[in-house]
């Protein structure tokens, strides 16, 4: 071990002994966390799961942050990852892998846009679901390509669609809350109906904000993927 | 749940020690993927599911995938 390994093993015993003493010090209690203040989220922005209300409606512009992250690292993938040949594609995967993945695949799919489409009633959320979906488009390039040459389900120009349609919703329903003499991103004081808090149709512009960023993840996260693994073609 | 939750922790920093000192960086690549997945379990512990599912889709699939893709490109 060099010497740059044993600071780093320094540092590890240190926080090992902070673990120790921190788990002396965790609260008695795991009971509910929420009083106060947080009991009046469902009546201000029509939505029952506490994080998706402080994602999509309190600082949204923070979301909207997180989503132009992605959107940027997958433009620098685009222009900066090398054209060179992947030795993965030609690798044999055994039949265990390619039938599992058949099997599955649909229903990583099918979960992520269950937590796309019920974020704001249970946990979950348009970063969370884009993400599955992406990594289930992740799977089905990585099994399928080895049988047909750079297998993607969606191509990279759909992906490129998508990616901007979500960005563009996204700020179409920031602009709404400007245009009623509002905010940027306004929820309850755009005006719009909050309907009965834990329905599906409820929270204003939640879901639909939702939804947008979920497209502008998921495709983000893929096109970084197909970006990095693009053969010379 | 206190057992269960001491457990996961100081599994969580072996998982450390052991992504540090392993010897190729698959092996590390993939201790870092079982560091993410327990980490997973101890935000369902501490009563953050949102946080939990971010973790496990994000910390042990995407980026061990994209990892493994660099590795690929930069050793070959």
């Amino acid at each position: 071990m060099s010497k740059h390994h044993y600071v780093l093993v320094g540092v590890l015993s240190i926080s090992f002994l902070i673990t120790v003493f921190a788990m002396c010090q965790l609260p008695e209690s795991s009971g509910s966390f929420l009083g106060g203040e947080a009991l009046l989220v469902p009546q201000e922005t029509g939505v029952i799961n506490l994080v998706a209300a402080v994602l999509y409606d309190y600082r949204g512009l923070d979301t909207l942050g997180e989503t132009v992250v992605i959107f940027a690292a997958s433009l620098v993938v685009s222009l900066l990852a090398t054209n060179m040949p992947s030795k993965m594609l030609h690798t044999q995967l055994s039949p265990l892998v390619q039938y599992g993945v058949d099997l599955t695949l649909p229903f990583i799919l099918l979960f992520g846009f269950y937590i796309i489409l019920f974020g704001h009633i249970s946990p979950g959320g348009g970063f969370t679901g884009g993400a599955m979906l992406a990594s289930g488009a992740i799977v089905a390039t990585i099994t399928y390509s080895t049988t047909n040459k750079h297998y993607t389900i969606l191509s990279h120009q759909a992906n490129n669609k998508i990616e901007v349609l979500g960005l563009g919703t996204f700020l179409g329903i920031g602009l709404v809350g400007v245009a009623v003499n509002s905010f940027f991103l306004a929820n309850a004081a755009s005006g719009v109906s909050l309907g009965t808090p834990g329905t599906l149709l409820s929270g204003g512009w939640i879901p639909l904000l939702s939804v947008a960023s979920g497209m502008k993840v998921g495709a983000g996260l893929s096109l970084i993927f197909s970006g990095l693994l693009e053969e010379d073609s | 749940m206190d057992i269960i939750l001491a457990v996961v922790l100081l599994f969580l920093v072996v998982c450390a020690f052991f992504a540090i000192i392993a010897k190729t960086v698959l092996n590390a690549v993939i201790y870092m993927s079982v560091f993410s997945a327990l980490l997973a379990v101890v935000f369902v512990i501490m009563q953050a599911p949102d946080v939990a599912m971010v973790e496990a889709v994000i910390g042990a699939g995407l980026v061990t995938a994209l990892y493994v893709v660099a590795l690929n490109k930069t050793e070959g």
